[in-house]
């Protein structure tokens, strides 16, 4: 019989270091037609991770052991490489976030700033590090070539303090983000999940607040909004593994892609809120997207919406290459 | 092993570490058929008893015999005795095997006995493998854990789970409600009509609102619509259908507000009973179902002009601005 672990929290003080096994490049698990998915790739480097964010899919997903961290950075890279080099007119967002974050393990791994190295001599793939942390000291010095986005995903104050227990707080994801900026990196914002709680709609103008006082928008690569979403099997073990948190606790539905969401209303309510605050800081040239939405909460919150997840990633592209210069040329629309 | 006639006093009955009164469930507690077969026969057969160290006796198998033993005031009985040394796993093998007719009836009760021999610290791998595959349940620590925590369910949710047959799957879901909740919910038992299921909907509704809500559920009884349902002289299956659709009106008060106001636009302009709206009444699909149901060929040209009317039109523009 497989080793099973009783307990989800018991993988997460564990760090092993191990080699690539199968594939570690593919496209991020939550894709689905009816949705918008941001069409980014993930680079499966890091497995489960340090902090306990009460609505984490991983409590569900992975409850088979430690911490892994792939240390095999030149064969990650050889399979990055191997599916970029196929289309070198695309230029590849990748993300090494999909089952951990990314920044997390710094200190005791360096895998972020080894592939910060990698990734600075490709010419048609930008790394996403997503990261609730503030572990960015040992990475400020590498020569990036602007192939790095680092990237928070940010919530709250009060969310963060009651729901992402062992991450940094918001104070010291701002510091650490004002670092990242003055060292020259591209940032990504992401306000994901968001969460309804009490004055919500003062914690996330707050939390606006707090973000644009320390960067601009030309260094903004691009902004996430998302709202909470999980499996409908997570609610118990979220209500058994966070007896006090009451997110389980609101008006939710079952989608189409199979996981609760926020009633529509309430997201819709949510995504207003959060962009029109947005709107006072940043401008046109910066991409603003919804993680996971359907086209018509596309359409009621931006007015537009994409005319399909190719035309969304063409958009970045796009954008990337007008304001960064990043991929090998201007890219071209492809109909559908 | 040896048979003995052992003192009646002296044999530890409801406090025998292998009393399963806490555990097996019984769904019509009758004993006058066993009763009346002790007056014509007598006991014929020795009971089962363990003797520990401190050679106490406690009974494994014969509640009955000694329950008749203690009514007809006899003083000794036959025991048969199972020394120290005897395995608890062989103890359990047999007392599941003569209880084997009730802890087969409900998935309860096979929980409860999974349980029993947890708490009398057998071997998990034994209980694993014996007990967890003999019931066709998964195999692993966690499913064990999972039965104490089905076994801490109050006693009146266990009886009534294994009055109803309930699924694996349900008892699992009561298992992450509150004790408090739970009990108040089966104290609803003679006014409203509970199957386990609706049980379920009406804790996981009542659960979120008052956690949402910052409640209790004295907090929640004293509400007037409440108080309004529960003294009523409707029946039992009314009850239930008035305290479901509060719930979800509670659980649900965005969604419930938005599907009445399209309820309202529909019903304003008065369709023929020919044609039918349908709407995703989770509002996430943001579309609209038109049926057209027709028996008598006569009505269709009344119908289509109804269908190109700007009337519905506008309510279809209408709908599909609130979804
Ligand atoms: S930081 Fe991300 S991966 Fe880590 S616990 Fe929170 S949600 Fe899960």
């Amino acid at each position: 019989m497989n080793k099973k672990t009783v307990n989800f929290r018991d993988g997460k003080d564990e760090l092993q270091k191990i080699g690539k096994k199968g594939r570690a490049l593919g496209v991020c698990a939550t894709f689905n037609e009816k949705y918008l998915c941001c069409n980014v790739h993930v680079l499966r480097s890091v497995h489960n991770c340090p902090y306990q964010c009460s609505y984490c899919f991983l409590q569900n997903y992975l409850t088979d052991g430690a911490t892994k961290v792939v240390d095999d950075i030149s064969e990650l890279m050889f399979e990055v490489r191997d599916i970029i080099n196929r289309n070198p007119q695309r230029l590849y967002r990748i993300g090494t976030w999909e089952l951990g974050d990314s920044l997390a393990l710094e200190n005791s791994t360096g895998q972020a700033a080894n592939l910060i190295k990698e990734f600075a001599l490709l010419d048609n793939a930008v790394l996403e590090l997503k990261t609730k942390s503030d572990r960015v000291d040992s990475i400020l010095g590498i020569k990036h070539r602007n192939r790095t986005v680092i990237s928070w995903s940010l919530n709250a104050a009060h969310v963060i303090s009651r729901d992402e227990h062992g991450t940094a707080s918001l104070e010291k994801r701002i510091k650490a983000m004002q670092k990242v900026f003055e060292a020259g990196y591209l940032i990504g914002l992401h306000f994901d999940p968001m969460i309804v709680h009490h004055d919500w709609k003062r914690g996330y103008e707050e939390l606006v607040n707090d973000v644009f006082s320390v960067v601009e928008p030309d260094r903004i690569a691009w902004i996430s909004m998302g709202s909470l979403r999980f499996n409908p099997e997570m609610k118990k073990k979220i209500e058994n593994n966070y007896p006090d948190s009451r997110l389980t606790s609101a008006e939710m539905v079952l989608g189409d892609d199979a996981k609760v969401r926020y009633v529509k209303p309430l997201r819709l309510a949510m995504y207003h809120h959060l962009y029109s605050l947005l709107q006072h800081h940043i401008t046109d040239e910066n991409p603003v997207y919804l993680c996971m939405e359907r086209w018509d909460v596309w359409e009621k919150v931006f007015g537009t919406y994409p005319e399909s997840i190719s035309h969304l990633d063409y958009l970045f592209a796009r954008s990337l290459y007008r304001r960064y210069g990043l991929g090998i040329a201007e890219p071209v629309k492809i109909r559908n | 092993m040896s048979i003995e006639n052992v003192e009646v006093k002296n044999l530890l009955v409801n406090d025998s570490i292998f009393s399963l009164k806490n555990y097996i469930l019984e769904s019509t507690p009758d004993p006058s058929c066993q009763i009346s077969s002790f007056h014509t026969f007598g006991i014929l057969y020795p009971v089962i008893v363990y003797r520990d160290r401190k050679k106490q006796l406690h009974l494994i198998d014969g509640v009955k015999r000694m329950h008749h033993a203690k009514l007809i005031e006899q003083k000794k009985i036959q025991a048969m005795i199972l020394p120290e040394t005897t395995p608890v796993t062989d103890i359990i093998s047999l007392m599941i095997c003569n209880k084997r007719h009730e802890i087969g009836s409900s998935i309860i009760n096979k929980i409860q006995s999974i349980c029993f021999a947890i708490s009398l610290n057998a071997p998990e791998a034994w209980i694993r493998d014996t007990l967890c595959l003999g019931f066709d349940f998964k195999p692993h620590t966690e499913f064990l854990r999972g039965c104490e925590r089905i076994n801490n369910l109050p006693r009146e949710i266990k009886q009534f789970c294994h009055d109803k047959k309930t699924s694996l799957k349900q008892l699992v879901n009561f298992t992450y409600y509150p004790r408090e909740l739970l009990k108040t919910l089966i104290s609803w038992k003679s006014e409203l009509q509970l199957t386990a299921s609706i049980l379920d909907e009406i804790a996981s509704h009542l659960n979120d609102y008052l956690r949402r809500e910052h409640k209790n559920i004295n907090g929640f009884l004293s509400e007037p619509e409440v108080q309004e349902i529960f003294d009523s002289s409707l029946g039992p299956r009314e009850k239930t259908e008035k305290v479901r659709q509060l719930l979800y009106l509670k659980k649900f008060p965005i969604l419930s507000s938005a599907n009445r106001r399209i309820e309202n636009m529909v019903r304003r302009i008065s369709l023929p009973k020919e044609i039918d709206i349908h709407w995703d009444r989770t509002l996430e699909n943001k579309k609209i179902d038109i049926n057209v149901s027709i028996s008598d060929p006569i009505k269709w040209s009344g119908i289509l002009t109804t269908l190109r009317s700007d009337e519905l039109k506008d309510l279809m523009e209408s709908i599909l601005e609130e979804l």
